[in-house]
């Protein structure tokens, strides 16, 4: 589908009925970069097929050659896949090869948006088109593939919103938490990780699965399990927050989990910072338990989490207001 | 919710005018750095507030080298506390101020479980604690000149006037590679005003005639390449014209068109912007549309914006800061700047920073964003610091402070230099114009002390660091 492109665009005879268009970059231009010959000729190559709205299959070797120099170059990108769904519908191209063609981009560019956006579209494009069977295949062959994606980097954030976007669109949910849970176990401090499991758990913001009593005794138990393991993971930590935020119950719920992790009258046994940030939290929703807040939040500010000394001091500062 | 204690501030003041084209104070008091305190009156009590004094007394130079030790000098607790004994009995020599402890031993509190995670985490700790417990230049002074010289080399091109080849990977974001540039400059005390006519002539052709402005010539017009050109512009301000009359750089851009593609790229249903047509939605394409709005003096109110402040309200997460769309996306630094900044043009910050969200878990996520021993900021949960997190996560602060005049940041930068000019990442990683703008800005953003004032103040001609300030 991308044929190698010519050795030279202008004495190649495929190309022989284009007149190569000029970059005008202005007078005395800033920032101007040292492109290679390759570069600017076949960027010159395509501004002219551009010109004429040509949606033909050299388009599609063109691109691919300037997006192997330049894979930012959003509009190729936008003009490719224009060409693309217009030859598809055409029947001259098969989308599912494209995919092959982003999957070996993807792993060569980490931190690309474009690549990630022209997948989306290519991917809308298969599924309009194909029968719900050959979507549940595609569905399960895109997964396999963030799946690879995120054996180099677990955290890519292009990865995980064409994840989020996939499983919504496609109400892919299945499979989604053991997912989670599998990448967890390999690093239980992966935050993307975390967020996905708050995303899949409370159904993004349809609420599809809810959260019922039993899911949220379910999640606390795996919170429970992850915190005992690495106590000063922030991660697990704003994870119980969230949980109890959207199941609406008190911070004062798990009182006595904080406490195993850090002991107010005992600091030489406190583990984790996240603990005690959560219990100042919870005693200074009760005046008489002020106190206590606001030992916790000195042990932060002195010892325990001093980079943040001045946050801790504000909290400080928030309680006395209210006394 | 509890009246917010008052926290007064003695950084420089930058003034901007609330939805208006950005009025600032002098420059010279945007650019000069905060006096010393007096040390007879007030000594530093925790260690921040002494790294922070630390690096404010280092500026303007004399150094630290230059400098006699004082074993008396209240600046210094640790190395007093450490070295009374040696002192006393041998002649005070010339000495660096050591470095507070936070910044040069691990973290009192760590997990013994080790996963890939925490071994980067360690990693980097332990490259900033070798730099910063460097007892010959633990805090080294800004290197203006190399820097000058580096983003000068960025916009000039380094050589035959181009710049290198490899840079064709930012062939479609050639008005960021300007930006970057001229902002750094401009923080630096440069007068960017001398590149006026080339920075007109550089981005004249990269505007389209249905509006907006692309990465390049001939390349479609993109929101954030839209967005770098106006500041570029913006920054350059006022001067004469090729017809010889005088007037703003920014009068090249058609507003009548760009005010039509944008309501192009408006996302009607969600209240949301694409970056292009055709392309991704996230807060990017949200803040930089808004800031386009605000600089041309065009309306950020009304049908254009529709549903966009709710848009960024439903942003953040449950871990208090934003992801790039409503969808489910992770917490992240940049999209939080985007997110709290579009909110602050599209209403005044006291009202819409705490109308549309959770603003103690966002002041929580924000000071978690500051690591010990780094000292540098993150912009996830469990991930690493890198210094263009000076802008994007240090920059919150000035719009938090700014709207509810709450806790003031700390944040500092000292890791990012190397000898041959330009900012990093993070020691180990190279230079870019990128990182050296971001923690440029970063810098300014800790060393100024940012407010708003509800009447619209004359537009003056910009000048160091103000206007960057101005931009949001």
């Amino acid at each position: 589908m991308n044929p190698t492109p010519p050795d030279s665009y202008t004495s190649d005879p495929a190309w022989a009925d284009l007149l190569p268009l000029p970059q005008d970059d202005g007078q005395h231009p800033l920032a101007q970069i040292a492109y290679t010959e390759e570069y600017t000729e076949a960027m010159s190559y395509l501004r002219a097929i551009m010109a004429k709205n040509e949606h033909s299959p050299r388009v599609l070797q063109v691109t691919a050659h300037i997006i192997e120099m330049n894979p930012a170059h959003y509009t190729i990108w936008l003009y490719r896949a224009k060409t693309l769904l217009a030859l598809s519908a055409a029947g001259e191209v098969w989308l599912g090869r494209e995919l092959e063609f982003l999957n070996d981009l993807a792993l060569r560019h980490q931190k690309n948006y474009q690549i990630w956006n022209h997948r989306q579209t290519i991917v809308e494009a298969v599924a309009a088109a194909a029968a719900p069977a050959e979507q549940g295949r595609l569905v399960r062959e895109e997964k396999e593939f963030m799946n690879i994606m995120f054996e180099h980097d677990g955290k890519n954030y292009h990865v995980w919103s064409y994840r989020q976007w996939l499983v919504r669109r496609f109400g892919a949910w299945d499979g989604e938490l053991s997912f989670v849970a599998a990448l967890l176990e390999r690093d239980v401090r992966n935050n993307s990780a975390w967020n996905h499991r708050f995303f899949v758990v409370f159904g993004g913001t349809d609420a599809q699965q809810g959260g019922g009593e039993e899911v949220i005794e379910g999640e606390i138990r795996f919170i429970e399990d992850a915190v005992f393991i690495a106590p000063q993971n922030a991660s697990a930590w704003n994870y119980l927050r969230g949980v109890l935020k959207k199941a609406q119950r008190p911070l004062s719920s798990v009182e006595s989990m904080c406490l195993g992790y850090a002991p107010l009258d005992d600091p030489d046994k406190i583990t984790s910072s996240h603990a005690l940030d959560l219990l100042a939290d919870i005693y200074a929703e009760k005046r008489e338990e002020h106190g206590k807040a606001v030992k916790a939040l000195e042990l932060l500010a002195a010892k325990f989490d001093p980079i943040r000394a001045n946050y801790w001091n504000y909290r400080v500062g928030l309680i006395k207001a209210a006394a | 919710m509890p009246q917010r204690p008052q926290v007064r501030s003695t950084r420089p003041k930058v003034i901007f005018t609330h939805n208006k084209m950005s009025a600032t104070s002098p420059s010279s008091s945007v650019s000069s750095s905060k006096a010393p305190s007096n040390p007879t009156t007030r000594t530093p009590s925790t260690p921040s507030e002494v790294f922070n004094d630390i690096l404010s007394s280092a500026q303007p130079p004399p150094t630290y080298s230059q400098q006699t030790w004082n074993p008396s000098n209240p600046y210094f607790p640790h190395y007093y506390s450490q070295n009374m004994s040696t002192t006393a009995t041998s002649p005070p020599e010339p000495l660096i101020p050591p470095t507070p402890a936070l910044f040069t031993t691990p973290p009192i509190l760590h997990d013994t479980l080790q996963t890939p995670s925490s071994k980067d985490q360690i990693s980097t700790a332990e490259i900033c604690m070798k730099h910063l417990s460097n007892p010959s230049d633990p805090f080294p002074i800004l290197s203006r000149r190399e820097h000058i010289a580096f983003l000068e080399g960025g916009i000039l091109g380094v050589q035959n006037g181009k710049l290198h080849q490899a840079m064709v990977a930012l062939d479609a974001s050639r008005p960021w590679i300007i930006y970057w540039c001229l902002q750094g400059l401009a923080s630096l005390g440069v007068d960017v005003g001398k590149y006026r006519e080339r920075v007109i002539s550089s981005l004249r052709p990269l505007q389209n005639e249905s509006g907006g402005f692309g990465g390049g010539n001939g390349q479609v017009s993109h929101v954030t390449a839209s967005y770098a050109a106006v500041l570029a512009l913006a920054a350059v301000g006022r001067g004469d014209d090729e017809d010889g009359e005088e007037g703003e750089a920014l009068g090249i851009v058609d507003r009548r068109t760009m005010f039509h593609w944008l309501h192009e790229i408006k996302d009607w249903e969600s209240g949301g912007f694409r970056v292009c047509v055709g392309g991704e939605e996230d807060v990017r394409g949200v803040y930089c549309a808004l800031v386009i709005l605000a600089l041309l003096g065009l309306p950020t109110s009304g049908n254009l914006v529709k549903g966009t402040k709710e848009y960024l309200g439903r942003c953040q997460t449950y871990e208090g800061g934003f992801g790039a769309t409503p969808n489910g996306n992770e917490a992240h630094g940049g999209y939080a700047f985007c997110t709290l900044a579009g909110l602050c043009i599209l209403g005044e910050p006291a009202v819409v920073l705490r109308k549309h969200l959770d603003l103690d878990r966002l002041v929580s996520w924000l000071s978690a964003r500051q690591h010990a021993p780094e000292g540098g900021l993150s912009g996830r949960t469990n991930k690493l610091v890198d210094g263009c997190y000076a802008t994007w996560v240090g920059g919150c602060w000035a719009l938090v402070e700014a709207g509810i005049n709450g806790p003031q940041d700390e944040n500092e930068e000292a890791l990012g230099e190397k000898k041959v000019g330009g900012l990093r990442d993070k020691p180990g990683k190279g230079a870019d114009h990128y990182h050296s703008n971001y923690i440029l800005l970063g810098l300014t953003s800790a060393q100024n002390y940012f407010y708003y004032t509800s009447s619209p103040i004359p537009l003056s001609s910009p000048g160091g660091a103000g206007m960057g300030a101005g931009g949001y």
